[in-house]
């Protein structure tokens, strides 16, 4: 007899190991006495070991991004007394605790659940926090109530209580038809369609980056809204019997419908439903084609969006580097409160947003921030750039990609006459394959390695790539050439010096030059001394 | 406070980082000056990568921020900045040549001393490859004919038991008879058997089931090359002998075996007996030789009917592979009484005749191949039923061992089990048999009655210093003597060359005057038309050792009759995807060789069954298949260390400052980098690697390449 595939370990920790941790008790318990395997499974309630040893890493759930300010403060207050008086926002619009001791992180957990906000499902193979775009329930071109489908799907047991999926899983509902919503890299995406004065709602699947990206496929054109919980969960269902639980770097969704493909996926979704006796099926309708059409970017660069609602605007900060202190904290909320309506949105740029602030404080909600420090200018432009904590924190990481961002920021962003001359632009640098910084979806998207020196050890850079985008069919970013940390600013420097020297109008986008020329051509134009 | 602020900063300078955190944290959340400069200041002090760096700043930073004025603080800061460097040079992507499993790999010179070949493809020859070779399949290195271990395993895992014949028959010429009696060499270092790693593979056992679960039709291999028109004669037709014999047929000579006795073989005739070995097994695999032209003529002896220097007259080479019929009689009191025999001459009788005449009390002295083979084969020609019950008695073969009084024949040997050479089992074969062993015992004189011996004299032993053979010499405990009373004594007490039978005008210039040859154990002698192949040369040893040895000779032979070398020895190297291996065969255990009851035990039934074909693909699934070569390419590498995350085994995978090269190039060591900066190649070292192939899966930029490394030997055209 041929040796039959057995369960991996992780399979097996996730059968055998309850994921929901009496952290009261992990508190007392000596940390020798933690099993690694235990350790791993923190993840489910959010909770990861640190790199340094003594430390944890703490990420709360925050569905569609939003928080209101006394669920904020509550946050601000924790990470005062246990979090070394700092937070983070990350890519999925929520926040992350760093340095926190064992024996804190009930404290941080239960102080959370009191206002609302859990932990569980932070990380681990569960659906993660479900995201969308930040102008949800604001923007001016809202077509569908985005916020309302995230809550039903945050509060859906069923989907919640999926705590031994194959892999992790990503959900993704936008407002709109914009690429902001990031629908493309989710493993579920819901885009908002309007019929005749009916809502209902476009499904895409398959998205996912990690080391190997994929883009999602459209895979129902249309669903009627009240079948949107049926088919979310028909799709948690076909990874769960599909996922490939053996090999973690081809487990997620994204194989799955790759390997289907998108026609194959939507009359397994439709046969899951059947076997669920949801009715209806009829009236979702297949898409016509496979490849996706995102909208655009619908923002660019603005500090102030009016919203959809009279009388009310949105105000954007940008966050250097995603990490917020204590006493800014402070500030922000307190705007939020007295000029703001008291909404804080967290932006998968990782930036604030605040929301529903009343048109006529609008300007001195600008002002007050300039006054205390902050900048409102630059988003999506070079000065909102996005890391991921890289060697700093993470256990992962090959390259230190906060430090690339303080110096490309520090050497770029200042620079105003030359970031606007640019235009759009998104940089990610992410500081390993893992892709948390999405660098493969970035128009310059900088990816940590490691070059041997002939001469000895070896010298720390990036591997550079471009053209990435998550609108229209979307476009994984295409390598051009690696670049040594400490050359890394003359290097960007140098391939925005092409594009500027090379593009064909002032108009036309850094995303758009990358696809015009094609890589070899941008690899030579950067091979030229 | 106070002590636990000292305390730690004492583990900071003993280089206890993690710890002195540890404590610092444990009294509640850093918040005091002194708490963030000590845990800025261990991991300033840590400074392996930057992590360390970047907790230092933090916590520098806090200090600050709290009313340190400790210098250090703000001077942790400023060292953390690196500098900007100007660009010049161009931007280009990165460059590597070796690659990963997706890619396929050039025909050309390896670019880095790293790599494990000296090519990265193809063929080569480099004694670095060759080393690999031995470090890496380490039981191929290990059997005297380099059989091919892992391909023909591979073959059998794949229910290809037809192409694991071949491929041992190619390797070992006697795949059937060594798939049984094989001494084995090779599962005592089988990589399976290392520690923390369970049991060897077991390869003989595997080997055997190419051999029972192929077609039945002779093999006959193809010749390497066309007629020479050269003639070898070949004298003795043991594994030495007919293997030399049949690779000179292969190499295009004219072959004709002489052996004295009436059926070819030698010991696997004359000495093994049948019930480990069946004779038609060896009938087949001789025919095999003969029918690549090899004449065989029995019952001619050389030095009768004709002499070693006629012989080598009419030919152009002459291969001596005579073996070890000359019998080590222990030189004790006593010893021309009746009924002490030579076990080798015992075991001749009862081989030809199938039976001999036997004692009730018969003692076996040695501790090798022939002591067991003499007890095994006494104890089934012993006396009738006594020990049987009546109910059972007709459930058992006339001749089964159970009809005889156990304890009546026993071994008797100088040393311990550990020095015993003997093949794997056998000892527990005896065991089972009920055939005693005492160990550390030495004959020191025959008592007799009426001519006949009537006891044997022992005095006890212990293991002194090693001897020549590197076995402990066993040293006489002084007054421990006694007598054992016995009617027969089998001395399995060695066997030497015999040389007598050559010539007088030759014997001055080949034999030493101990009757040993001069030329040792090598190919060559002083006639450089004669040859010399097997335990003739080397000494008694075992089948597998002397057909490695005459395959050996055979070469030398070819080069001396063509003046050329006209076989080589290349590592091929060829890409694959996938080793067809998953863990879970790791976890597979040792599968037992059946054997039939002691009820069927008799002296022509095979004791042994051999596996089924299914318990046959069971096993060889659990070779790590250790041909595989797994490796990274530096260039292609980013360092990310997943690979190192996921690997099962403690040194499979290594952070490397620097390689150590020998002046031939091979890797002969390492120094392991402690800082990231300091890594210079995330390097697989494949000698403690178990082809799991989890780094593989593991590395994100697929950089990792797999290949099948073999030993081929090809013949050199032109
Ligand atoms: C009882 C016994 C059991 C053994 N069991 C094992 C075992 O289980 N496994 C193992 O690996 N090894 C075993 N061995 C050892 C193994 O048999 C030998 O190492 C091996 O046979 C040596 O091969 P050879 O060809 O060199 O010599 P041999 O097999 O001894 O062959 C020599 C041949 O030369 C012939 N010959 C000698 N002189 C002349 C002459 N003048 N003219 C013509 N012909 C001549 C002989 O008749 C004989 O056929 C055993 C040995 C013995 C004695
Ligand atoms: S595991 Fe297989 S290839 Fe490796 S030493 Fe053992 S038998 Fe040989
Ligand atoms: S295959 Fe890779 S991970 Fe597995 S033992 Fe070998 S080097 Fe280690
Ligand atoms: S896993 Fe990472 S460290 Fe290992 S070979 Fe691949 S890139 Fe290199």
């Amino acid at each position: 007899m041929k040796a039959q595939p057995d369960l991996t370990q992780v399979e097996k920790d996730k059968l055998e190991i309850n994921p929901d941790f009496d952290f009261r008790e992990i508190a007392k318990r000596p940390f020798e006495d933690i099993s690694p395997n235990e350790l791993a499974m923190f993840k489910w309630s959010g909770v990861y070991h640190q790199l340094q040893p003594s430390f944890f890493m703490i990420r709360v759930v925050t569905p569609g991004g939003r928080m209101t300010t006394k669920q904020f403060n509550r946050a601000v207050d924790l990470g005062e007394k246990y979090a070394q008086d700092e937070m983070c926002i990350t890519t999925r619009q929520t926040l992350q605790y760093h340095w926190i001791r064992k024996e804190d992180i009930y404290k941080i957990i239960e102080g959370m659940a009191e206002v609302g906000i859990t932990s569980k499902n932070g990380c681990g193979d569960v659906p993660r926090n479900i995201i969308g775009d930040s102008l949800a329930g604001a923007g001016p071109n809202q077509i569908g109530d985005s916020l309302k489908l995230i809550r039903w799907m945050a509060d859906d047991d069923e989907i919640q209580n999926q705590r031994n999926l194959p892999r992790k899983h990503k959900i993704s509902v936008a407002s709109s038809n914009d690429a902001l919503a990031q629908t493309l890299m989710n493993c579920q995406g819901w885009v908002p369609v309007e019929r005749d004065g009916v809502v209902g709602w476009k499904y895409h699947a398959g998205g996912g980056l990690g080391a190997r990206p994929y883009l999602a496929k459209a895979i129902f054109d249309w669903v009627p809204e009240d079948l949107v919980m049926a088919v979310t969960r028909a799709a948690i269902e076909a990874f769960r019997r599909h996922g490939d639980r053996r090999h973690r770097a081809h487990s997620r969704l994204k194989v799955v419908v790759d390997q289907m493909g998108a026609k194959k996926f939507g009359d397994v979704l439709i046969d899951i439903m059947k076997e669920k006796n949801v009715q209806g099926l009829d009236s979702i309708e297949f898409a016509a084609s496979a490849v996706p059409n995102i909208g655009r970017m619908s923002i660019n660069g603005e500090a102030v969006i009016p919203q959809k609602t009279e009388g009310k605007s949105i105000v954007r900060i940008l966050i250097p580097r995603s990490e917020i202190k204590t006493p800014e904290s402070r500030i922000i909320s307190k705007l939020a409160d007295e000029l703001g309506g008291g909404i804080i949105m967290f932006t998968n740029r990782q930036n604030i947003e605040l929301h529903d602030v009343p048109n006529e404080n609008a300007d001195k909600l600008v002002a007050a921030l300039h006054e205390a420090g902050f900048k409102t200018e630059g988003h999506e432009h070079l000065p909102d750039i996005v890391a991921c904590v890289g060697t700093t924190m993470c256990k992962m990481a090959v390259s230190d990609s906060p430090d690339a961002y303080h110096r490309l920021y520090n050497a770029l962003a200042t620079d105003e006459t030359y970031w606007k001359a640019i235009g759009t632009l998104r940089i990610n640098i992410t500081g390993c394959p893992n892709n948390c910084a999405h660098a493969w979806v970035a128009d310059i998207g900088l990816r940590g390695t490691r070059t041997r020196n002939p001469e000895g050890g070896s010298v720390e850079g990036y591997s550079v790539f471009v053209g990435g985008k998550l609108s229209e069919d979307g476009k994984i970013a295409e390598y051009l050439c690696d670049a040594a940390t400490e050359e890394i600013v003359p290097a960007v420097k140098k391939i925005l010096d092409a594009y500027l020297a090379n593009r064909q109008s002032d108009g036309e986008l850094f995303v758009d030059f990358c696809a015009r020329i094609g890589i070899s051509n941008f690899q030579e134009l950067v091979a030229s001394e | 406070m106070e002590q636990l602020l000292n305390q730690a900063e004492e583990l900071i300078n003993a280089g206890q980082c993690n710890e002195a955190v540890e404590l610092l944290c444990r009294q509640g959340v850093p918040q005091e000056t002194r708490v963030f400069e000590l845990i800025a200041l261990a991991h300033h002090k840590k400074d392996q990568a930057r992590g360390d760096v970047y907790s230092a700043v933090i916590f520098a930073g806090r200090a600050i921020s709290s009313g340190s004025t400790n210098p250090l603080m703000q001077q942790i800061i400023d060292a953390s900045k690196r500098q900007d460097k100007d660009l010049d040079h161009s931007l280009a992507p990165q460059d590597y040549i070796l690659g990963g499993w997706q890619d396929t790999r050039p025909v050309i010179d390896a670019p880095l001393s790293s790599n494990a070949l000296s090519k990265l493809n193809g063929k080569a020859d480099a004694p670095k490859d060759f080393d690999w070779l031995g470090k890496n399949i380490p039981c191929q290195k290990a059997c005297p004919a380099s059989t091919d271990i892992p391909g023909y395993l591979q073959a059998i895992y794949e229910g290809r038991h037809e192409d694991a014949y071949n491929i041992n028959l190619r390797d070992n010429v006697f795949p059937a008879v060594l798939g049984r009696v094989c001494a084995r060499p090779c599962e005592s270092e089988c990589r399976h058997g290392w520690e923390d790693l369970g049991d060897p593979v077991a390869i003989c056992f595997s080997k055997r089931s190419a051999a029972d679960f192929k077609g039945q039709d002779l093999v006959v291999m193809d010749k390497w090359f066309e007629d020479s028109g050269k003639s070898v004669a070949v004298i003795g037709s043991g594994v030495a002998g007919l293997a030399a014999a049949r690779q000179l047929a292969l190499l295009g000579h004219k072959v004709t075996v002489y052996e004295k006795h009436s059926t070819p073989g030698g010991m696997m005739n004359q000495g093994i007996p049948v019930f480990r070995l069946p004779r038609d097994l060896i009938a087949k695999e001789i025919e095999q030789i003969a029918a690549l032209g090899v004449e065989i003529i029995c019952n001619t002896e050389i030095g009768k009917s004709i002499t070693l220097s006629e012989l080598t007259e009419q030919n152009d080479a002459v291969v001596m592979a005579a073996g070890t019929l000359r019998p080590n009689l222990l030189d004790l009191p006593g010893k021309e009484l009746e009924g002490i025999r030579h076990g080798l001459e015992f075991l001749l009788d009862v081989n030809d005749n199938g039976t001999t005449a036997i004692g009730d009390k018969v003692v076996v002295i040695g501790g090798g191949f022939t002591a067991m083979d003499c007890a095994r084969t006494a104890r089934r020609l012993g006396a009738t039923t006594v020990q049987i019950e009546e109910e059972k008695a007709d459930q058992v073969a006339t001749g089964s061992i159970l009809r005889i009084p156990k304890g009546n024949v026993g071994v008797w040997y100088r040393r311990s089990v550990d020095e015993m050479l003997v093949t794997p089992g056998e000892i527990e074969e005896l065991e089972h048999e009920h055939i005693p062993l005492e160990t550390m015992v030495s004959p020191k004189a025959y008592v007799g009655e009426n001519g006949k011996v009537a006891a044997m004299q022992f005095v006890r032993t212990e293991l002194g210093e090693p001897d020549a053979s590197g076995r402990r010499r066993p040293v006489e405990i002084k007054g421990s003597e006694f007598e054992l009373p016995v009617d027969t004594v089998l001395l399995a007490t060695g066997q030497f060359p015999d040389t007598s039978w050559i010539d007088e005008a030759l014997k001055a210039e080949l034999v030493e005057e101990d009757g040993w040859l001069k030329s040792g154990t090598a190919f060559s002698t002083a006639r450089d038309k004669i040859f010399a192949a097997g335990d003739f040369a080397t000494g008694a040893s075992s089948l597998i050792q002397a057909i490695g040895h005459a395959k050996d000779a055979a070469r030398a032979v070819d080069q001396f009759l063509m003046g050329k070398v006209r076989l080589k020895d290349f590592a091929k190297i060829e890409d694959v995807t996938d080793s067809g291996r998953i863990r879970e065969m790791d976890a597979v255990p040792l599968q037992k060789m059946p054997t039939i009851d002691l009820e069927k035990r008799d002296l022509p039934t095979e004791v042994e069954l051999g596996y089924d074909k299914d318990t046959s693909v069971e096993e060889t699934q659990r070779c790590y298949q250790c041909h595989y070569k797994y490796e990274i390419d530096a260039d292609k590498c980013i360092f990310c260390d997943w690979c190192v995350k996921a690997k099962p085994r403690p040194d499979c995978i290594l952070k490397v400052k620097e390689l150590k090269h020998d002046d031939e190039g091979r890797i002969v060591g390492w120094e392991i980098a402690e800082k990231a900066d300091d890594v210079n190649m995330i390097w697989i070292n494949q000698d403690d690697c178990i082809r799991c192939g989890a780094c593989v899966a593991a590395c994100p930029v697929d950089a990792i390449s797999i290949q099948k490394v073999s030993l081929v030997t090809e013949p050199v055209s032109a």
